[in-house]
């Protein structure tokens, strides 16, 4: 799995994903954070296109991102301070652009590891519209794990319970999970993208 | 679905346009009246005055007019041996929590500006730099233009309003601070 993981470091460790066209959530996240500009990049690999958006040192830095085409799904990234951040977007984008939307977690590399799935569906009921929530991760070496809402028929829910809290929910099966709910997977950092977009004050 | 409410034009969730103190707005739906206190750390003289009219000894204000408490030594001592927290993550509604303070929060929450970061609920207190300052866990934080705010929901009197603002402002002395009063 490329996006999320470590490929490259925290951009890659998270990843949003949105099930609607490019132009639309492109519209959307340069219009409501910073009245920013947007413009295709010329086709390239994963690691090439996200040179545009090098981590920020501060949080007063410009915020960029990029809006990589999925089939029917986009995947978004940008330069938070610890990598990528798309904040409320996820809750969000069932009321604004209708459509369902994830936050994807998947780090074995980092100080604490995790691996964490968020599916938002304008059909849910839940006050954010959050239809599922499952994590495993670690902080200062101490694994948690968590599940929230009703299980897709496609969970591998006996894992749920093992001893080992990582083993609960892994990237393999965060890697699964995404396929079953309809999300293309990019096969290899080294495929060409084509029409990946950059929002960004200055382009 | 959630209930929604009205806030003034200048503000975000509990910013004010200027450091305020007790202000209070009703939500357009339910009529019920909510207190709300905002602490601006950063801005020494609002600090001091919230402290003041609750009759709270004052601390002394620091260079440059910065809000100044001592910070916890168990505080102190995670932010420098595990400045790295861990991953965002939002578990609402929080178990064992009253449940009015769970429906403020997931207001709250659904109410965030697109361009909020590090939105946080229930977790170790993270700044803006998104570093780890502390143990305790703020009801809700996130980033918002460079500046991370902090929302304590309280109930009735908010009797533990006070050290929760001490707290955060003693590890993020920049930060904003919203102590919620919720009937």
């Amino acid at each position: 799995m490329i996006l999320p993981s470590d490929l490259a470091g925290g951009t890659t460790r998270t990843v949003g994903l949105f099930e609607v066209d490019a132009g639309a959530l492109v519209r959307w996240v340069a219009h409501s954070i910073g009245e920013r500009q947007y413009g295709f990049l010329p086709t390239a690999t994963l690691v090439d296109c996200l040179s545009e958006i090098p981590r920020k040192e501060d949080a007063r830095d410009p915020r960029r991102d990029l809006v990589v085409p999925l089939g029917g799904w986009c995947a978004l990234l940008n330069n938070g301070i610890r990598g990528t951040d798309v904040g409320p977007l996820p809750w969000k984008a069932p009321t604004k652009l209708g459509c369902r939307a994830i936050r994807a977690i998947s780090s074995e590399a980092s100080e604490n590891p995790a691996t964490m799935l968020e599916v938002y569906d304008p059909a849910s009921q839940h006050p954010l519209f959050r239809r599922r929530l499952l994590y495993a991760m670690s902080d200062r070496g101490r694994w948690s794990f968590d599940a929230e809402g009703e299980p897709f028929d496609f969970e591998e829910t006996e894992n749920y319970s093992k001893r080992r809290i990582r083993d609960r929910f892994t990237p393999e099966m965060l890697e699964r999970y995404l396929i079953a709910l309809g999300v293309p997977m990019l096969e290899s950092a080294e495929e060409p993208i084509d029409g990946a977009i950059l929002v960004a004050k200055q382009l | 679905m959630a209930q929604t409410y009205s806030q003034p034009a200048d503000q975000h969730l509990y910013e004010g346009a200027t450091c305020t103190v007790s202000q209070t707005w009703t939500p357009n739906q339910n009529g019920t009246t909510f207190n709300r206190n905002t602490v601006f750390g950063g801005c020494g003289a609002v600090a001091r005055d919230v402290l003041e009219r609750v009759g709270e000894r004052v601390p002394g204000r620091g260079p440059g007019g910065v809000f100044e408490a001592s910070k916890l030594p168990q505080d102190q001592k995670v932010s420098k041996q595990y400045p790295d927290p861990p991953d965002a993550s939002l578990n609402v509604p929080r178990r064992g929590q009253r449940a009015a303070h769970n429906r403020q929060l997931l207001i709250d929450i659904r109410n965030l500006p697109e361009g909020a970061e590090d939105v946080r609920v229930n977790q170790q207190q993270v700044n803006a730099d998104e570093k780890r300052v502390g143990l305790n866990r703020p009801d809700l934080q996130y980033t918002l233009n460079g500046r991370r705010y902090y929302i304590e929901y309280e109930g009735p009197g908010a009797p533990r309003g006070l050290s929760h603002v001490q707290r955060i402002l003693a590890n993020d002395p920049y930060a904003a601070v919203t102590v919620v009063e919720i009937p």
